[in-house]
C-alpha cells in the first residue's frame, strides 16, 4: 500500500477470504480493502485474480466467505436485502433477460426495493428512469424487448437500470466490454459525473489505458491478494503492471494522463 | 490407459456372453446353462426345455441384442458429433419419429409389417430433423446450443408419443396389440422383423465402424477435423443417416426403448477410450449386455407379472441420466447464498 | 386515480395507495375472459345430446330440473367447464412461475417431474390404501408433488446453470417416476388400470360438483399466494443473483414460491390428471398476445390456460363419437402448432428488427 486514501471509506473488507466450496483452495486470500466514497475505483488484474468474486463476495452471493464486509460500518450480513439494494447497484458481467421483458420494463426493475407489494413506479421514479435512458441514448426503444436489441444496446438498457436503482453506491463488472469506443468512452464518463454527485462507483475494468483516465482510484489484484491500492497516478507504473501481468510496458504521462502501451510493441506496419 | 484397453474389451465381451446365457436360462422355467448350451449346438426337437430355448427366448435374446448394439453405437455417435454428454437416439427424436410414423402406417393406411419397417426409417428422419427444426427455432443466440438441442428433442419425442398414442385411441381394437410396442418391449412376436430388416442394422454399423476414423477426429472439434483433410458435412452426414437407420429398424422391432444409447457410451469411454474404432464394438456389445439384463430383469423382478423391458430401461436411465446432468453440468463452482 | 404514461408510452392507471396498473393488461384481461365466456357458451351446446345455444342459456337461466337436457347442462356439462377453467388457469400459472422460478422459457409442472410426482403419490394410494375417501386424494398428491420438488432443489443444489440443468433433471425424475407408475400399474386389478388410463392421459371426463367442491378450495389457497408472489417472481425474471441485488430475500420467496406451485400442481392431477405442456404453452401465448411481466403475466397466462382447455373439452366432446382423445392430448394436439407457429413469428420478428 502506498498511500492511505484521504475520504473515508463507506463500503470496507476486513480480512476477506473466499473459497467456492468449503474445503476448495480460496479464489480470494485475506483481502482487505476499502471503497471511499464519492471515488471511482478501478479493480484490475490478470485473468482469475479474483476480481469478480470480490464483488460477488460483497454482494454476499458467495456463501464460503470469511472476514467481515461493512457498509458506513455496520456489517452488510446484517442489513436486509431491501434495505441493502437502496445503497448498493450491481452490474453482473453476464446478463439474461427473458424474452418478455421490455427496455421499459427492465428500467423499471431498477426500482424494485422502493415498490410496495402491489404498488409500481411513482412520478419522481418515472423521471428517473427517463433521464435513465436518454443517459444511455435508448430514448425511444423503451417498448422493445430487450432481447431484440442490439448486443451494445443491451449494455446500455442494463446500465440504465442500475442508474434507476438510484443507489450511492455502484458495483460494476466489466462494464464496457461489449461497447465500441463511443460508447465505453461516454459510459465510463457518465460514471465519473455522478461520483461528483457524491456517489461511490467501482468497476472491474481489463483496459489499462480507461482505468488511467477515468478512475480515481485503482485496486491492482493478483493471485486473490491486493497487490497495490491507491489513487491512479500514484499505482499504474511500470513496475507494478509488469509485476501483477508479467508484461513489460511503457508507462508515460501524455497531456496530464497517463499512457499504458507495450514495451516491446511490434513494428507498425508500413 | 492403452494397456487396459484390450483386458476392458475382453471383460466387457465376457459380461456379455454371461448375460446371453443368463437371459436365456431364467424364465418361468428355469434351466441350467448346461442344457441351454445343449439347445444351442445339439438341438433336440422332442425336448421342451430346448423348444423353449430355441424358438421363445433366443428371438427375445437376439432382439436384444440387436437392439443394444444399435442403440449403443447411435448414441456413442451422436454423442461424439453433438459434442454433448445426453445425446442420443431415444433423445433426439429419431426413436419417436419411427415410433409415430409406425403407427401411422399402421393404423390410418393399413400398411402391412414390411412396409412398419420401412415406415419406420422414414419416422426416424422425420424426428431427427424436427428436432433440428425446433432447436433453431427455440433458441437464442446466448443459450448453450447442447443443452437447446436436447431439450426440443425431448419436448418433442413427447409430442410424437401423444400424437401417436391418439391415433392408437381412434382404433381400441388394435390399440391393444401396439400397447406394449408402444411402451418399449422386446417380444418374440416380432422376430419376424429382426429377419427382414436385421441386414440394414448390420450396414449401418459397419458403415459406422468404416468412418470410425474420422468421425474419431470430428469429435475432437469440426474445424481441426476439417483442417486434417476429413469431409466434415459428409461423414457427419452419412454417420447420422447409417445411425437413424440402425435405430429405426430396432425401434421398428421394439419400439421407442431409450437410455441404453444415453448410458452406454458413458461407461465405454472410461474403460476404453473415446477412438471410434475400439469404442464402437466395444459399445455394441456392453450395449448388447445391458438389453439383456434389463430384458431379464423386466421378466422376472416383479414376477409373476411381466414389466414391459422399456418400462425397465426408463426406471434405471431416468436415474443414470439426473446423475450423469449432474456430473457435467452442476458445477459447483457457481453456488450462490440464497439471501 | 390518475392516468398516467409509462417510460414506453403505455398508459397507466394509478389508483389510491401505490397500487399501479397498466390499461393494456386490463383490455387484454377483460377481452380473454369475454372469449372465455363466448367458449364456455359454445361449449355447453357440444355433446351427445345437441342442444340449441338458447335452451341452454335458457336452462341455466330457470335452473335445474327433471328433463334430459338439463341433466346434461347441469350435471355434465357445467361441472366440466367450471373444472377446466381452473384446472387450466391453475396450470398454467404454475407454468408461468415455474418459468420465472428456473429462468427457463421451457419449464412446466409436467416437464419438471412435479405431476408425475402427484400421480405416483395417487397411485399408491389406488393400490395400497383403495378405501380412502376422495378429500384426502389432494393431500396424497400435495406429498408427492412436494417430494419431487425436495428431490429436485436436492440434486440441482443451488446451482445456476442457466435453468437448462433443472429441466433436464425434471425430465429425469419424471421418466423413472412414470416407470414405477407403470410398475404400479401391474397390482391393479385390470378393471381399475382401464378406468385408470384416461385420467393419466389427463381427462375432463369425470369432472363432476363434487369434484369441483373437492378442487376449489386448493385453487383458493394457491391462487392468493400468486398475487401476492407476483412481486417478487418479476425480480426473479432476471436471475436469482439480480433478483438479490434488486432486494428479493430469495431464502423466503423461492420455497414459499415453489410449494405454491407445487400445491395448485398436485390439486389439478388429484381432479384430472396431468395436463402436458400446457404450462409451457399458455404463457408463450398469453406473451404473444400482450407481453406483460409480474402479476399481469400471471393472470393473461392464467386466462389463455382456462381458455385452451375450454376449447380443447369442446373438441374431446365434439369427437367422442369417433374418437376417445382425452382433454390432454386434445390440449396438445390444439396448442402445439400454435405454439410453434408464434415462436415462429417471434423469430421472424426479431430477424427483421436487426
Amino acid at each position: 500500500m502506498r498511500e492511505t486514501v484521504t475520504t473515508v471509506p463507506v463500503l470496507t473488507c476486513d480480512r476477506l477470504t473466499v473459497a467456492y466450496a468449503p474445503a476448495a483452495r480460496p479464489v480470494l486470500n485475506d483481502v482487505s480493502v476499502g471503497f471511499a466514497t464519492g471515488r471511482f475505483t478501478a479493480l484490475v488484474g490478470p485473468n482469475g485474480c479474483g476480481k469478480s468474486t470480490l464483488i460477488k463476495a460483497i454482494m454476499g452471493f458467495l456463501p464460503h466467505a470469511q472476514g467481515e464486509i461493512a457498509l458506513d460500518g455496520t456489517a452488510l450480513r446484517n442489513i436486509p436485502r431491501r434495505d441493502l439494494a437502496r445503497r448498493i447497484a450491481y452490474l453482473p458481467q453476464e446478463n439474461h433477460c427473458p424474452d418478455h421483458i421490455s427496455l421499459a420494463e427492465l428500467v423499471e426493475l431498477g426500482g424494485y426495493a422502493r415498490y410496495s407489494l402491489f404498488g409500481g413506479p411513482d412520478e419522481r421514479d418515472r423521471s428517473l428512469f427517463a433521464d435513465a435512458l436518454t443517459t444511455v441514448g435508448l430514448e425511444g426503444l423503451a417498448a422493445r424487448p430487450v432481447n431484440d436489441l442490439s448486443g451494445g444496446q443491451r449494455q446500455r438498457a442494463w446500465i440504465a437500470m442500475i442508474l434507476a436503482q438510484d443507489t450511492d453506491i455502484i458495483l460494476l463488472d466489466e462494464p464496457v466490454n461489449h461497447l465500441d469506443v463511443h460508447f465505453q468512452y461516454s459510459i465510463l464518463d457518465l460514471l465519473r459525473a455522478l461520483t461528483r454527485c457524491g456517489k461511490t462507483i467501482v468497476a472491474v475494468l481489463h483496459d489499462l489505458n480507461l482505468t488511467a483516465a477515468f478512475a480515481d482510484d485503482v485496486v491492482m489484484m493478483r493471485d486473490g491478494r491486493i497487490f497495490a491500492q491507491g489513487r491512479t497516478a500514484d499505482t499504474i507504473s511500470a513496475e507494478s503492471v509488469r509485476d501483477v501481468f508479467d508484461f513489460d510496458a511503457d508507462v508515460f504521462a501524455r497531456g496530464g494522463r497517463l499512457v499504458c502501451l507495450p514495451a516491446h510493441a511490434p513494428q507498425a506496419p508500413a | 490407459m492403452n494397456g487396459r484397453r484390450y483386458p476392458a474389451m475382453a471383460g466387457i465381451l465376457a459380461i456379455a456372453i454371461i448375460a446371453f446365457i443368463a437371459n436365456l436360462s431364467f424364465g418361468a422355467s428355469a434351466m441350467s446353462p448346461r442344457s441351454v448350451v445343449a439347445a444351442l449346438f445339439a438341438f433336440d426337437p422332442d425336448n421342451y426345455d430346448h423348444f423353449v430355448v430355441l424358438y421363445q427366448r433366443l428371438p427375445r435374446a437376439l432382439i436384444a441384442v440387436f437392439l443394444g448394439a444399435v442403440m449403443a453405437c447411435g448414441g456413442a455417435v451422436l454423442q461424439g458429433l453433438t459434442r454433448n454428454p445426453l445425446a442420443s437416439p431415444g433423445i433426439l427424436g429419431v426413436s419417436s419419429g419411427a415410433m409415430l410414423f409406425v403407427v401411422i402406417a399402421a393404423f390410418l393406411l393399413d400398411v402391412p409389417s414390411q412396409g412398419q419397417g420401412v415406415a419406420a426409417i422414414l419416422g426416424g428422419f422425420f424426428g431427427f430433423l424436427n428436432c433440428l427444426l425446433v432447436t433453431r427455432l427455440i433458441v437464442s443466440s446466448k443459450e448453450p446450443h447442447g443443452l437447446a438441442f436436447i431439450l426440443s428433442g425431448a419436448v418433442l419425442s413427447m409430442l410424437h408419443g401423444a400424437i401417436a398414442n391418439a391415433i392408437m385411441l381412434s382404433s381400441p381394437s388394435r390399440r391393444s396389440d401396439f400397447l406394449s410396442w408402444a411402451t418399449g418391449n422386446i417380444n418374440h412376436v416380432y422376430v419376424e422383423r429382426l429377419r427382414d430388416f436385421w441386414w440394414l442394422g448390420a450396414l449401418g454399423l459397419v458403415m459406422l465402424l468404416a468412418m470410425a476414423r474420422p468421425l474419431t477426429l470430428i469429435t475432437l472439434g469440426r474445424d481441426k477435423a476439417a483442417s486434417a483433410g476429413v469431409d466434415v458435412t459428409r461423414i457427419t452426414w452419412l454417420s447420422i443417416g447409417a445411425v437413424v437407420v440402425s435405430v429405426s429398424v430396432a425401434v421398428a422391432i421394439c419400439g421407442p426403448i431409450g437410455f441404453v444409447g444415453l448410458v452406454t457410451p458413458h461407461i465405454v469411454r472410461p474403460l476404453v477410450g473415446a477412438s471410434f474404432r475400439l469404442a464402437l464394438p466395444a459399445n455394441a456389445v456392453l450395449g448388447a449386455a445391458i438389453c439383456l439384463l434389463a430384458d431379464l430383469a423386466a421378466r422376472s423382478a416383479f414376477a409373476p407379472h411381466v414389466l414391459n423391458t422399456g418400462i425397465m430401461m426408463d426406471l434405471l436411465g431416468g436415474i443414470v441420466f439426473a446423475v450423469i446432468v449432474k456430473r457435467y453440468y452442476l458445477s459447483t463452482s457457481e453456488r450462490g447464498a440464497w439471501r | 386515480m390518475t392516468v398516467t404514461r409509462a417510460l414506453d408510452g403505455r398508459l397507466i392507471m394509478r389508483f389510491a395507495g401505490g397500487l399501479t396498473i397498466r390499461l393494456a393488461d386490463v383490455v387484454a384481461l377483460s377481452g380473454l375472459s369475454l372469449v372465455i365466456l363466448l367458449a364456455a357458451a359454445a361449449s355447453l351446446t357440444v355433446g351427445s345430446t345437441p342442444v340449441g345455444m338458447a335452451d341452454a342459456i335458457g336452462i341455466l337461466w330457470h335452473g335445474p330440473d327433471a328433463s334430459d337436457l338439463s341433466f346434461a347442462v347441469w350435471d355434465v356439462r357445467l361441472p366440466r367447464i367450471l373444472m377446466g377453467i381452473l384446472v387450466g388457469a391453475s396450470v398454467a400459472l404454475t407454468g408461468a412461475m415455474l418459468q420465472s422460478l428456473a429462468q427457463n422459457p421451457l419449464a412446466d409442472p409436467g416437464l419438471l417431474g412435479l405431476s408425475q410426482g402427484s400421480m405416483t403419490a395417487l397411485l399408491v394410494i389406488f393400490v395400497f390404501l383403495p378405501g380412502l375417501p376422495q378429500g384426502w386424494l389432494p393431500l396424497a398428491a400435495l406429498a408427492g408433488g412436494l417430494a419431487v420438488g425436495v428431490l429436485l432443489v436436492i440434486l440441482v443444489g443451488r446451482a445456476n446453470a442457466g435453468g437448462m440443468a433443472i429441466l433436464l433433471i425434471g425430465i429425469a425424475v419424471e421418466t423413472s417416476l412414470s416407470s414405477v407408475t407403470s410398475i404400479l400399474l401391474l397390482y391393479t386389478p385390470p378393471e381399475v388400470s382401464l378406468a385408470l388410463a384416461d385420467w393419466m392421459a389427463g381427462s375432463l371426463f369425470r369432472a363432476s360438483w363434487q369434484s369441483l367442491a373437492t378442487f376449489t378450495p386448493w385453487f383458493a389457497l394457491g391462487v392468493p399466494a400468486i398475487l401476492f408472489l407476483g412481486r417478487a417472481l418479476r425480480s426473479y425474471d432476471l436471475g436469482d443473483q439480480m433478483a438479490m441485488a434488486l432486494g428479493e430475500t430469495l431464502s423466503f420467496s423461492k420455497p414459499v414460491i415453489l410449494v405454491t406451485a407445487v400445491l395448485l400442481t398436485s390439486a389439478a392431477v388429484s381432479a384430472v390428471g396431468p395436463l402436458a405442456f400446457l404450462g409451457v404453452m399458455a404463457p408463450h401465448l398469453a406473451n404473444f398476445i400482450s407481453p406483460a411481466s409480474g402479476r399481469a403475466r400471471l393472470l393473461l397466462s392464467a386466462a389463455v390456460g382456462a381458455l385452451l382447455v375450454v376449447c380443447a373439452d369442446i373438441l374431446t366432446r365434439g369427437l367422442a363419437g369417433e374418437l376417445p382423445l382425452p382433454t390432454g392430448l386434445a390440449i396438445v394436439i390444439l396448442g402445439v402448432p400454435m405454439f410453434i407457429t408464434t415462436l415462429r413469428l417471434r423469430s421472424a420478428r426479431r430477424m427483421r428488427g436487426q
